[in-house]
C-alpha cells in the first residue's frame, strides 16, 4: 500500500508546475542573475594601477630626479601591474581629466610637490603615500648628512637606500580562494533548500481532511494516516533532493561556482537540508490551520528572513550576525546550510561541517515531532468549508 | 465611475502585498543611511584599511613604532588570533589585511638578516597594495638608518624614522556637488527604487487586469450601459493615478530620508528620471497584465522580470561590478538607462546644459522602450479580443 500511495504522491507532485517552478526553475534563474551581477567583481575590486595626470610645467621639466622616480613607478615589474599609469599633460587638460573621472589625481609641481584630487579614497591615498615617500627619502638623506657630515665626503661608504626591498611575505588564507561572492550562491542554495517547505505544505494539506478536498477523501481510505504522510514526505524529499542536485550541478558546471571538492559531503548537506526544509513545511502546515495562501505567505516570510540572515542579500551579514549573536547562527537552518558549504569550501578541518549537519538533523527531528503532534488523531465532526488552493 | 471604483477596490485589497515591498525598502534605506556617515569634502583623509595586527614576538620598540605609524593608515580590528577567526574575518570582509610579525623578527632585522613580515589579504586588492607600500616604506627607512649609523639603538632608530615619515605632501581637494560617499548611498537608494517601482506597478496594475479580464466578468462589463470607450478611459485614469501615487510615495521617501544630502538641482533631475521610469513600469505592467491569465503566473513573471532587470542593469550591485557582455545586453532594458542616469547625475560635480544633454537621451531611451512595450501590449489585446470574438 505504501508503494502505491508513494507512487501517486510522486505523480501528483511532479505535475505541480507552480511548486516545481519556485523550487527549481526560479533558483536556477536567480543564480544565473547572481553570476551576471558579479561577473566583474574580481576585476573591479583588485588593484589595476592608478591613473594620474602629471602637469608638464617648468618645475617638472627641471626636476630630473622626480621624473625618474615617476617613470620607475609607471614601469611594469614582472607580471604585476605597475603602480601608476601616468599622462603628461597641461594643467587645464589635467583638470578636465580629473573632472571626467579619467584620472584619480593630478600631480602638480608648484614648485613643491602637490596632489590634487576630488575625493578621498584608496587610490588617491596610494598616490599620496607614493609622493610622501619621495619627500621622506630626501628628508632621510638630509638628516643623515647632518648627523654625519663625513658620509657626504666619502660617498662609497654610504649604504644606499633602496625602496624596493620587499619585507612582506604573502600567505594563503584558506583552502580555496577568498571570494565572498560564493556565499551568495551558498545562501541561495540554502534558500532553495528551505523552499522545500512548499512541498511540505502540500504533503500535509493532502492528508488533512480540513485542508483540502483530497485530504478529506484520503482520510476516508482505510490506510493509516501516518503512512500516507510518510509516503508524501518521502516523495517530496526525493524530488527536492534531485532538484537541489540539479541546481548544484548547474551552479558548478555552467556557472563555475566553486564548491570545493568534497562531492559526497556537499550531497549530504543537500540531503539533510532538504529533509529539514520539507519538515519545516509539514510543521507549519500542521500547526497553522489556515488557508494555503496564508501558510505559503508565512513560510515565504520565514524562508526569506532566515536566508537573509544567512547572507542572501549581503554576504557579510551572515558574519556580522554570527559574531554579534552567535546563537542566531545556530538556530537558523539556512545559516547552517550556508555555513556547512562554506566550511567545506574554506576550511581544512571537518569539525564545523559536522556540527552544522548534526544541528540540521536535530532541526529535522524537532520539526518531525511537531508535525506528528499536530497531525495525529485529528477527527472532524464536520468540515464546513474546504477551499481548494489551486 | 464604476470601473474606476472597482480599480480602487482591487488596489485596496492588494495593499498588504504591496506594503511588503515598501516596508522592505524603507528598512533597507534605514540600514543604508546608518552605515554611511557623510564625510566632509574639503579635507583630504588618508584612506584607512582594516588590519589585524599580530605580534608574535613580544612587542619590541621597533614593532611598536611600526604599529604606531600604521595607525595613520589603518584601523586595527580586534580579531581572535586563532586560524578560523582570522580566516572568517578576511573572508567576510571584516579585515582587509592580516599582518603577522614572526617571532625573532626584530632581532633578525637588527642583525641585518633577511627577515619578512607575513601578510594574508585578498590577493591583489587595492587596500593590500596600499598597506604594502606603507609597511615597506617604514621598514626600508629603518634599514637605511641601521646600515648607515653603526651602533644605533632601537629607540633612536624609531625616532628618526617617525620624524622623516611625518613629512607629508600637500593635497588639494576639488569640491564636488555631492561627496563621493553620500553620492554612492544616494545612487544605491535610487537605483534600488527601480525594483520597488517595478514590483508595485506590475503587482498593482497586473492584479487589476487579471481581475477585470476574467472572462465572465469581462462579458458582464461589456454588456453594461457604460460605453467601452468610457470604461477604457476609467481604466486609464486608474492606471495613471495609481502610477503617480506610487511615484509620489517613492519621492516622499527619498525626500524624507535624503532631502538634505542632495542639492535641489539633482533632486529635480532624479525625480524626473523616476517619473519617466514609473511610466515605463506602467507600460510593462500593462503588457504583463494583458498577456497573463493566472495569479501564479503573475507572481512568477513579476519576480523573474523585476529581479532579472535589476540584477543585470546594476540596480542592486553597482554597474562597474557587472561584466561588459552583461551590460551590453542590459542596454535593451529600461532599468539600465534609469540606473546609468542616476549614477551620472548624482555624482556630477557641476551640472551644465552640455553635460545634461546626453543624459536626457537616457530618458529618451526609457520612453522609447515604454512605447515599444505598449505597442506590443496593444497588439496582444487586439489579438485576444479577435480570438474571443471568433
Amino acid at each position: 500500500m505504501f508503494a502505491h500511495v508513494f507512487r501517486y504522491r510522486m505523480k501528483c507532485f511532479l505535475g505541480d508546475r507552480v511548486t516545481l517552478f519556485w523550487t527549481m526553475v526560479f533558483p536556477i534563474l536567480l543564480s544565473t542573475l547572481f553570476l551576471m551581477a558579479f561577473s566583474n567583481f574580481g576585476k573591479a575590486t583588485s588593484f589595476a594601477g592608478i591613473k594620474v595626470a602629471v602637469v608638464n610645467n617648468d618645475a617638472y621639466q627641471e626636476n630630473r630626479m622626480f621624473q625618474e622616480t615617476l617613470a620607475a613607478a609607471a614601469e611594469k615589474q614582472g607580471d604585476e601591474e605597475p603602480l601608476l599609469s601616468m599622462e603628461l599633460v597641461s594643467l587645464g587638460e589635467a583638470e578636465t581629466l580629473l573632472d571626467q573621472g579619467e584620472v584619480h589625481g593630478i600631480i602638480l609641481l608648484d614648485p613643491d610637490i602637490k596632489l590634487v584630487v576630488n575625493q578621498s579614497g584608496f587610490n588617491q591615498s596610494i598616490i599620496k603615500s607614493f609622493l610622501d615617500q619621495y619627500q621622506q627619502v630626501s628628508a632621510s638623506y638630509t638628516s643623515l648628512f647632518q648627523m654625519n657630515p663625513g658620509l657626504l665626503a666619502s660617498r662609497d661608504t654610504l649604504k644606499d637606500y633602496s625602496a624596493d626591498y620587499d619585507f612582506i611575505v604573502e600567505k594563503n588564507p584558506g583552502k580555496n580562494k577568498t571570494d565572498i561572492t560564493v556565499t551568495y550562491f551558498y545562501a541561495l542554495l540554502a534558500m532553495t533548500t528551505l523552499y522545500g517547505s512548499f512541498w511540505g505544505i502540500r504533503a500535509v494539506n493532502e492528508v488533512q481532511a480540513d485542508q483540502s478536498m483530497k485530504g478529506a477523501r484520503i482520510n476516508l481510505a482505510p490506510v493509516h494516516k501516518m503512512k500516507m504522510l510518510l509516503a508524501a514526505i518521502l516523495a517530496a524529499w526525493i524530488i527536492q533532493f534531485v532538484e537541489l542536485t540539479i541546481l548544484i550541478l548547474y551552479m558548478s558546471m555552467v556557472l563555475k561556482v566553486s564548491f570545493g571538492s568534497q562531492a559526497g559531503c556537499i550531497l549530504l548537506t543537500c540531503l539533510v537540508g532538504s529533509l529539514t526544509g520539507i519538515t519545516l513545511g509539514t510543521m507549519v502546515g500542521g500547526l497553522i490551520k489556515k488557508s494555503d495562501g496564508i501558510k505559503t505567505g508565512i513560510l515565504l516570510g520565514i524562508t526569506m528572513t532566515l536566508s537573509g540572515f544567512a547572507g542572501l542579500y549581503f554576504a557579510s551579514f551572515k558574519y556580522v550576525v554570527t559574531k554579534a549573536v552567535p546563537v542566531l547562527a545556530y538556530i537558523n537552518p539556512a545559516n547552517l546550510i550556508t555555513d556547512a558549504l562554506y566550511a567545506l569550501y574554506y576550511y581544512d578541518t571537518y569539525e564545523r561541517f559536522t556540527l552544522n549537519i548534526i544541528l540540521l538533523l536535530a532541526f529535522a527531528a524537532v520539526f518531525c515531532l511537531l508535525t506528528y503532534l499536530s497531525v495525529r488523531r485529528d477527527r472532524y465532526a464536520s468540515i464546513p468549508s474546504i477551499q481548494e488552493g489551486d | 465611475m464604476p470601473v474606476f471604483q472597482a480599480y480602487k477596490r482591487v488596489i485596496k485589497k492588494s495593499i498588504p502585498q504591496l506594503l511588503i515591498y515598501i516596508i522592505v525598502f524603507v528598512t533597507f534605506a534605514a540600514i543604508l543611511m546608518s552605515s554611511g556617515a557623510p564625510a566632509s569634502t574639503v579635507r583630504f583623509d588618508d584612506a584607512r584599511a582594516r588590519i589585524a595586527f599580530m605580534d608574535e614576538a613580544d612587542s619590541s620598540i621597533l614593532t611598536e613604532g611600526l604599529k604606531n605609524y600604521l595607525l595613520q593608515y589603518a584601523d586595527f580590528v580586534d580579531v581572535k588570533h586563532d586560524q578560523a577567526s582570522l580566516q572568517d574575518a578576511l573572508f567576510f570582509d571584516e579585515v582587509d589585511y592580516i599582518l603577522r610579525i614572526p617571532a625573532g623578527f626584530t632581532e633578525g632585522f637588527l642583525e641585518g638578516k633577511p627577515v619578512g613580515l607575513e601578510k594574508i589579504s585578498l590577493p591583489n586588492s587595492v587596500s593590500s597594495v596600499y598597506l604594502d607600500i606603507n609597511i615597506n616604506k617604514y621598514m626600508n627607512m629603518a634599514r637605511f638608518y641601521l646600515a648607515n649609523i653603526p651602533g644605533i639603538i632601537q629607540q633612536e632608530l624609531v625616532d628618526l624614522v617617525s620624524r622623516d615619515l611625518s613629512v607629508e605632501t600637500a593635497v588639494e581637494v576639488r569640491p564636488t556637488a555631492v561627496n563621493a560617499d553620500a553620492g554612492e548611498t544616494l545612487s544605491i537608494f535610487y537605483n534600488y527604487m527601480s525594483y520597488v517601482l517595478l514590483n508595485l506597478l506590475i503587482l498593482g496594475v497586473g492584479t487589476f487586469m487579471l481581475v477585470f479580464n476574467q472572462r465572465d466578468l469581462r462579458r458582464r462589463t461589456l454588456c453594461s450601459p457604460v460605453p467601452l470607450r468610457q470604461q477604457n478611459m476609467q481604466i486609464l485614469l486608474g492606471n495613471l493615478i495609481y502610477a503617480v501615487v506610487c511615484w509620489i510615495i517613492m519621492m516622499a521617501l527619498g525626500f524624507v530620508l535624503y532631502g538634505k544630502a542632495m542639492p535641489a538641482k539633482q533632486t529635480i533631475l532624479v525625480a524626473l528620471n523616476t517619473f519617466v521610469f514609473t511610466f515605463v513600469c506602467l507600460s510593462i505592467s500593462f503588457l504583463i497584465g494583458s498577456a497573463l491569465s493566472s495569479r501564479n503566473a503573475l507572481s512568477a513573471v513579476t519576480n523573474v522580470l523585476s529581479l532579472g532587470m535589476c540584477f543585470t542593469s546594476g540596480a542592486f550591485v553597482p554597474q562597474y561590478l557587472i561584466g561588459e557582455q552583461v551590460l551590453a545586453f542590459a542596454r535593451i532594458l529600461p532599468t539600465y538607462w534609469y540606473v546609468k542616469y542616476n549614477n551620472e547625475i548624482i555624482n556630477m560635480a557641476n551640472i551644465t546644459w552640455d553635460l545634461l544633454k546626453p543624459r536626457l537621451g537616457y530618458l529618451g531611451m526609457q520612453m522609447g522602450i515604454a512605447v515599444a512595450v505598449l505597442a506590443v501590449a496593444l497588439v496582444i489585446i487586439k489579438q485576444k479580443r479577435q480570438a474571443q470574438e471568433a
